[in-house]
């Protein structure tokens, strides 16, 4: 009996120290009150990032702070609160673990794991650019917007992730949506549409998360020199085209303005020197002017608009010079 | 001093003066540089009357008036070309297709003779890819269509026309990289597909599939070699570069607004906007880094060596301000008047070649910039005129 008695002495006098920490991490300050914080939250594979040591709801104040990566202390980041690194490639994962000593003698551990990903979100607005155009179409507003999301170049098929959109913070589809990597929206007004994605694993992990804007651009013409030999030339027409034999025809390109609107448009109108001038042509984006004859000039303009959304639309002119 | 000291001191170089004109009247000049002006003899020296000649200067390498290393090679608008050479022994020949007709011609380099090879018409011909050796053609028509039919062939001597291949599909975007083999793309309804077609054997096969439609596709030498894609660039969106091999897509490290890239062996040369500022960086994938190149590169205007390693060639022109870069370039808002750079991809920096302004007097925006198999000479369609022009390395 003695020797029990002893013994429970013995413990109660040995383990409040080293039970401390225990304690305080997980029963009396909760699960949040030490977490480290990365920017951005998921890191691309070869991406620097920041890890932010958040002890800020600790209740006592912290004697140190400690950073082991890959199990490997790193003295130079002691007492640190904001450190710097570098993701690893697809597949390779970096262990941030975050040491804060305690004035009792004890210490916190918080860890997180980076598993770098490539989440690309590739942005196809439907509005319209010449077939011979290299670059991509921008969207404009009211605009029809396609929108693939890619995670790892393709390496993780979608079929067996939770997708959720949000476009300007509310949330496309309803919700969460199961191997919903691509969506169609419209453009919002505005400067800027703020488009949101973040994927996660069946078990309710996330997987990545990609935050990005996407700026409206304004339809905008362009006219180029139809050649009955060679098509559509390539050079736009710059202000003034000098008339070279007996006519010319010229299509006009509305940059940007939305697919629909494009192929059925509400208002459509050429003018000659401010006369409105009926297409005989097939085209309605093109018009064929005849020279006179004598020499001048000749104000040509052109306009396209859906009378409904008034901002897909486009107005442009040129000086004919013959 | 006293005046008779003047007057004798005078004298004394007059007479001198005197003497030195009675000597050259009654010698005479020196016929060659052997010929010693005197041998004055003073203080008893000797002289063995030997001179030594000046050394020889290296002779300035011969330059020919006739033909500029940078020269036009074609009035007519060009929609495609190939540098060719038969054998190490037969003249080098490029041949080109004609814009609007799709007529090929070839053009030797050594005489300037140039002899149409074809005079099958593809209407409103807008882009024409030669297989390597030059013994066929791919020629799509009309530039106002997003997919066009494809006029494939073989040079028909006797007929002087193309024997045309039977090919029906619409294509996206195409390469010929051998008389039989072309690969294309078609569109599909979850992005672009690529294929191979073989003439030989009449068979089609699906070589990847790329899962978005605004795709810029960087085609490999064959169809086992390692192909590339990335989305359109433009200013305001972001662009990814991916890589396809053996059907199989990966991601490749470069990624910004306005993306465009191309591939010269290790090394992935990328080009992206921030700011409407572009910047160049080369990628290597042996060391894994990547480094600035201090040019902004663009794929239709470089072209990189395969003989000599981290070597490109481009077509470049400091453009300052702030303009939306590649799109106005794209639309042809914008041109440049480029000269021709060398470019070290392992330093990162960039020697000028020749400034074209000044060596041709004509402003060259730079387009399909090509070197010839035997790295001798560089080619490029001048995108004012469609003109093809070559630069002699």
């Amino acid at each position: 009996m003695r020797y029990i008695v002893t013994l429970f002495l013995a413990l109660l006098t040995v383990s409040p120290v080293p039970a401390s920490a225990q304690i305080a991490n997980n029963l009396i300050y909760g699960d949040q009150a030490l977490t480290i914080d990365l920017d951005p939250a998921y890191p691309s594979p070869g991406e620097t990032f920041t890890a932010k040591a958040n002890d800020y709801a600790l209740p006592i104040q912290s004697s140190g702070l400690r950073w082991v990566i890959d199990g490997k202390a790193t003295p130079e980041y002691d007492n640190k609160r904001t450190i710097t690194l570098t993701a690893k490639e697809i597949g390779q994962k970096t262990n941030v673990e975050l040491v804060v000593d305690l004035p009792s003698g004890g210490s916190m551990r918080v860890n997180k794991v980076i598993d770098p990903v490539y989440l690309d979100i590739i942005i196809e607005p439907q509005t319209r650019t010449p077939a011979f155009y290299r670059g991509r179409a921008l969207p404009s507003i009211g605009s029809t917007v396609n929108a693939t999301a890619i995670i790892n170049g393709g390496a993780i098929s979608p079929a067996g992730l939770l997708y959720t959109w949000r476009l300007n913070n509310e949330t496309l589809e309803g919700g969460v949506v199961r191997s919903n990597n691509s969506i169609t929206f419209t453009m919002p007004r505005g400067e800027f549409a703020t488009i949101s994605l973040e994927v996660g694993r069946l078990d309710g992990t996330t997987l990545a998360r990609h935050l990005f804007s996407v700026r409206n651009s304004q339809p905008r013409l362009a006219f180029y020199d139809v050649s009955l030999l060679y098509g559509l030339t390539t050079k736009a027409i710059l202000n003034t085209l000098p008339l070279v034999g007996a006519g010319v025809t010229v299509r006009a390109e509305p940059y940007y303005l939305d697919l629909l609107t494009y192929n059925n448009p509400d208002f459509l109108e050429w003018q000659i020197d401010n006369v409105r001038t009926q297409n005989p042509g097939s085209n309605p984006y093109e018009v064929t002017v005849a020279g006179s004859g004598q020499s001048g000039t000749s104000q040509i303009e052109f306009h396209v608009r859906n009378t409904t959304q008034v901002l897909q639309g486009a107005q442009g002119d040129f000086r004919l010079t013959y | 001093m006293k005046q008779s000291t003047f007057i004798i001191l005078g004298v004394i170089v007059i007479l001198v003066l005197v003497g030195a004109w009675a000597y050259l009247l009654f010698s005479g000049t020196p016929k060659d540089a052997n010929q010693i002006f005197t041998d004055l003899g003073l203080g008893g020296e000797e002289d063995s009357g030997i001179v030594i000649a000046p050394e020889p200067k290296p002779e300035e390498p011969v330059v020919n008036m006739d033909r500029p290393r940078l020269r036009q090679l074609t009035t007519k608008p060009v929609v495609g070309f190939a540098e060719v050479q038969a054998t190490t022994s037969d003249p080098v020949v490029v041949y080109y297709a004609e814009a609007g007709t799709g007529h090929v011609y070839t053009i030797r380099l050594d005489s300037g003779e140039e002899t149409r090879l074809s005079n099958t018409t593809v209407d409103k011909a807008s882009f024409a890819s030669f297989s390597p050796k030059g013994d066929a053609v791919a020629i799509r028509s009309h530039n106002d269509k997003r997919t066009s039919e494809l006029t494939v062939g073989t040079f028909d001597q006797g007929s002087g026309g193309l024997k045309t291949m039977t090919f029906s599909p619409t294509v996206t975007d195409f390469s010929l990289v051998s008389s039989s083999s072309l690969l294309y793309s078609t569109e599909s309804p979850y992005g672009l597909i690529a294929h191979e077609y073989n003439f030989n054997k009449a068979v089609d096969t699906t070589l990847f599939t790329v899962p978005f439609h605004e795709a810029k596709i960087i085609w490999g030498s064959s169809t086992t070699a390692t192909h590339a894609a990335y989305p359109k660039p433009s200013y305001l969106l972001e662009g990814y570069l991916y890589r396809f091999t053996k059907g199989t897509m990966s991601r490749l490290p470069a990624a910004g607004y306005g993306l465009s890239a191309f591939i010269a062996g290790n090394n992935v040369i990328y080009t992206s906007a921030s700011d409407y500022t572009p910047k160049s960086t080369v990628y290597n994938e042996s060391t894994n880094t990547h480094h600035p190149l201090s040019i902004v590169t663009m794929p239709e205007k470089c072209t990189s060596s395969v003989k000599r390693m981290n070597t490109l060639w481009c077509g470049y022109e400091l453009k300052k301000g702030e303009f939306e870069f590649p799109d106005t370039w794209y639309r042809g808002e914008i041109s440049y008047k480029d000269s021709l750079w060398l470019v070290d991809l392992e330093l990162g920096n960039a020697e000028l070649l020749v400034d074209t302004f000044i060596a041709s007097q004509r402003e060259l925006d730079v387009t399909e910039l090509t070197v010839g198999p035997s790295e001798s000479t560089l080619y490029f369609i001048n995108k004012n005129d469609n003109t093809l022009w070559m630069y002699e390395l």
